[in-house]
C-alpha cells in the first residue's frame, strides 16, 4: 500500500494564497464601500442599459423598448428618471427635474445625474448636456446610485479595466504565492535530508545544528541523538565481539599448540579434527553475529569482480582438497551491495560446494547479468531444496551426517537478507547442488 | 635467519618459538611491547611473528618502528581478532600477513616462509618457488641455478606469476603484465604463451608448476 504524504508546503501555500486573495478582496470590498457610489457607477450601467433600448423611427425619433435589465433597473430605483434625446425629438422616463428640461446643463446640482452621448458603439460622458451637437443621441438620466454591494456585483457582472487588473494582480500574488512558499519551506528541508543521506554509514558524521531553520533544528538534534545511541551500540557491540572471539580463540589456540604433545598418532588427528571443526564453528558464528549486529555500508560493486575475489580466496582450500574450481562471468555486473558481506557469504557457499563435491569433483561459481551468482557443485547433493523464503535456522543440519553445522547457510542468507537478494538451493541437473544468490530485486 | 616472537600466551608463546627455529632458525621470544622494543634495538631481524593484545597496549604500534628498520623485517600478525576491520587496521599499518587464531602449524610456517619470500622480493628482487628462481632486477630466470633462455612475452609471464608466487594471479593482471597499452591483445595469444612456458619449464625439469585455474587466473605452484 502506498501512502499517501501531505506536503506541508503545498498546504501552506494554498493557506496564504488563499489568506492573500480574501485580504485583497475585503480591501476591495472596503475601499467601495467607504467611497461607495456617487451616482456614476448605477447611471452608467443604467445608460448602456437604456442606448441598448432606444430605437429609432422612421422620423429618426427616439422610443424605448425597454430591455429585461432596464426594467429591472426601473423597478430597483423609483426615482429613477431619463431623457433620451436625438435632433429629431426626445423621449422621457419618471419624473425628470424642471432644470434638465429646461436645458440648463446636468452638472448643476452636480448630484446623481449623468449625460452620456452616444456615438456609435461608444458612451461617452458628456461635459456639458445639449450642447453636445456631435452625439447621435444624448443620454440625460438621474436619481440611481449603487449600494455598496450592487457596486460590486456590477463589476463582477461586466469587468471594467480596473476589476481585470486587480484580478491579474491577483492572479499572480497567488500564483507566486503557491511557487515561492513551497520553496522557501522545503530547501531547507532537502538541505537537512541531503545531509543525513551524505551521513550514511560514516562514523561520527552528524547533522549540522547551527544553519538549520529554528524548525528543524529539535529536529536534527534528535536525529543526531539517535545516531549517537546507535553508535555507542554498534561500538559496545564491536567491542563484545572482538573480546568473544579473543576469549574464544585464545583458548583454542592453547588447546591446538599442546595438541601436538599428543604421541599418538591416530588419536592426535582426531583431536585436531575436533579442534578445526569447533574452530570453524566459532569463525562462522561471529561472521553471523558481526553480519546480524553491524552497519553494512552499500556500494555499486561489480559482482564480476567481487565473486572472482570470492573464489580466487578459496582457492588454495580447493587445491588442498584436490577439487578443480572455475569462474565464469566476464561482463561487469553492477550491483549495489557490500563486497565484503557477498565475500564472507561466497565463501562459505564454496566451501559447502567444495567439502560436498567430494575429492576429484569440479566446483563452478558462475555470476549471471543481471545480478545472480550461482555457486555450483557436483556431489551427491544435499537432498535438500530451498526457495528462499523460509527462514534457515544456526544450526539446522541438511543431512544428519555431522558434516557441518549449517551455520555456512544461515551466514549466507544472513548476506542475502541484507542485500533484499533472495538464496535459493536446487539440485544441480546431473547431480549435485546448484546454490544461487540473485540480487536483481 | 633471525626471528622473534612477541606473544604473551605462555603456552603459545613458547610453542611459536620452537615451531619456528625448528623450521627456519634462530628465535628469541618476548612478551611485552617495552621488551619487544629493546629486541628491536639490539640486531636486525627477518621476521617479527606478533600477537596483537599484549600486557602493556596494542602492537599495532610496532608496525610503524619496525617499517622504518633497515634492513626492514617481515612482519606477520597472529590475531584472534577477525574483525575485517581489526585486519584492515593492522595491514594498513604496514604488517606483510595476518593469520587468524587458531592456526595450524604447517599453516603458519607456510605463511612466515610467503612473507619472507615477499620481502626478499621487495629487498633482494628474487623470488623463488622449488627449485626455480627469478631475479626481478635482473629479469632473468634459473632453474637449479642454470640460467633459463625465454622470449620477452613469456619471460613477462613468469615474472607476474613469481612475484605473486603462491597465489592466485588475475587473467588480466597477466594480460596486463604482458602486453603494453599499444598492443593489440588476442584474447587466446596468453593461453598459447602459458602453454609454451609451461612446456618449457617441464622440459628444463622445474618443480613448480603453472595452474590454471579457469575463469579465474594462474597459480605459480611447488609441485611437492
Amino acid at each position: 500500500m502506498k501512502l499517501k504524504s501531505r506536503s506541508i508546503a503545498a498546504s501552506a501555500a494554498l493557506l496564504l494564497g488563499g489568506v492573500i486573495s480574501a485580504l485583497l478582496f475585503c480591501l476591495f470590498v472596503g475601499f467601495i464601500a467607504f467611497y461607495g457610489d456617487d451616482g456614476s457607477v448605477a447611471q452608467f450601467d443604467i445608460a448602456t442599459e437604456i442606448k441598448r433600448s432606444v430605437e429609432n423611427d422612421d422620423a429618426r425619433r427616439p422610443h424605448i423598448k425597454p430591455t429585461g435589465r432596464l426594467l429591472t433597473f426601473q423597478r430597483q430605483f423609483p426615482q429613477l428618471w431619463y431623457v433620451v434625446s436625438t435632433p429629431q425629438g426626445s423621449v422621457s422616463y419618471g419624473e425628470v427635474p424642471a432644470r434638465v428640461l429646461a436645458g440648463k446643463g446636468v452638472w448643476d446640482p452636480p448630484q446623481i445625474r449623468s449625460a452620456y452621448g452616444v456615438r456609435g458603439d461608444e458612451l461617452r460622458l458628456e461635459l456639458s448636456a445639449r450642447s453636445g451637437a456631435e452625439s447621435d443621441v444624448l443620454i440625460e438620466l438621474g436619481g440611481a446610485i449603487y449600494t455598496s454591494a450592487e457596486v460590486v456585483f456590477s463589476l463582477l457582472r461586466e469587468p471594467d479595466m480596473t476589476s481585470t487588473l486587480l484580478a491579474a494582480v491577483l492572479t499572480i500574488i497567488i500564483l507566486t504565492t503557491i511557487l515561492v512558499v513551497p520553496a522557501l519551506i522545503v530547501r531547507p528541508v532537502r538541505r537537512a535530508a541531503a545531509a543525513a543521506e551524505e551521513i550514511g554509514s560514516k562514523e561520527g558524521a552528524r547533522l549540522p545544528v547551527k544553519g538549520q531553520p529554528a524548525e528543524l533544528r529539535p529536529l536534527a538534534v534528535a536525529f543526531n541523538r539517535a545516531l549517537d545511541r546507535i553508535e555507542t551500540a554498534t561500538a559496545e557491540q564491536r567491542r563484545f565481539l572482538s573480546n568473544a572471539a579473543h576469549e574464544l580463540r585464545t583458548p583454542l589456540t592453547r588447546l591446538r599448540t599442546r595438541l601436538e604433545r599428543v604421541e599418538d598418532h591416530k588419536m592426535k588427528a582426531e583431536l585436531v579434527g575436533e579442534l578445526q571443526s569447533l574452530s570453524g564453528t566459532v569463525t562462522m558464528l561471529l561472521q553471523l553475529a558481526r553480519l546480524t549486529s553491524q552497519p553494512t555500508e552499500m556500494n555499486r560493486i561489480d559482482l564480476v569482480t567481487t565473486a572472482r575475489d570470492a573464489t580466487a580466496r578459496e582457492v588454495p582450500t580447493a587445491l588442498a582438497s584436490g577439487v578443480d574450481i572455475e569462474f565464469r562471468g566476464d561482463m561487469p555486473v553492477m550491483i549495489s551491495g557490500s563486497a565484503q558481506a557477498i565475500i564472507t557469504g561466497l565463501s562459505n557457499l564454496i566451501r559447502n560446494a567444495i567439502q560436498h563435491g567430494g575429492a576429484g569433483g569440479q566446483v563452478v561459481v558462475e555470476v549471471e547479468a543481471p545480478g545472480r551468482v550461482s555457486v555450483i557443485d557436483f556431489g551427491p547433493g544435499l537432498g535438500v531444496a530451498y526457495d528462499g523464503n523460509a527462514v534457515i535456522e544456526p544450526f539446522a543440519r541438511g543431512k544428519q551426517d555431522g558434516s557441518g553445522t549449517g551455520l555456512g547457510l544461515a551466514i549466507v542468507a544472513q548476506v542475502a537478507a541484507l542485500h533484499g537478494a533472495s538464496l535459493s538451493i536446487n539440485e544441480t541437473p546431473g547431480g549435485g547442488t546448484t546454490a544461487t544468490l540473485n540480487f536483481s530485486k | 635467519m633471525r626471528l622473534l616472537v612477541i606473544e604473551d600466551d605462555a603456552d603459545l608463546g613458547p610453542w611459536l618459538r620452537d615451531a619456528l627455529e625448528k623450521a627456519l632458525g634462530g628465535a628469541d621470544l618476548v612478551v611485552t611491547l617495552d621488551e619487544a622494543r629493546a629486541a628491536l634495538r639490539v640486531r636486525p631481524l627477518d621476521l617479527v611473528v606478533m600477537d596483537r593484545r599484549l600486557p602493556d597496549g596494542d602492537a599495532v604500534e610496532l608496525i610503524s618502528t619496525m617499517r622504518r628498520l633497515s634492513p626492514r623485517p617481515s612482519i606477520l600478525v597472529l590475531t584472534a581478532l577477525d574483525d575485517p576491520n581489526d585486519i584492515a587496521k593492522a595491514l594498513d599499518a604496514g604488517a606483510d600477513d595476518y593469520l587468524a587464531k587458531p592456526f595450524e602449524p604447517v599453516e603458519l610456517i607456510a605463511r612466515a616462509k610467503a612473507v619472507l619470500r615477499r620481502n626478499q622480493l621487495d629487498q633482494k628482487g628474487i623470488s623463488s618457488v622449488a627449485n626455480l628462481r627469478f631475479d626481478t632486477f635482473a629479469r632473468a630466470a634459473y632453474i637449479d641455478d642454470q640460467p633459463l633462455i625465454l622470449p620477452r612475452r613469456e619471460l613477462a609471464l613468469l615474472e607476474a606469476l613469481m612475484r605473486r608466487a603462491g597465489q592466485v594471479v588475475l587473467r588480466e593482471n597477466l594480460e596486463n603484465a604482458v602486453y603494453g597499452f599499444d598492443d593489440e591483445i588476442q584474447s587466446n595469444a596468453i593461453d598459447a604463451h602459458l602453454s609454451r612456458l609451461r612446456k618449457r619449464l617441464r622440459e628444463h625439469g622445474c618443480q613448480a608448476e603453472i595452474r590454471p585455474l579457469r575463469g579465474i587466473g594462474y597459480l605459480m605452484a611447488d609441485l611437492a
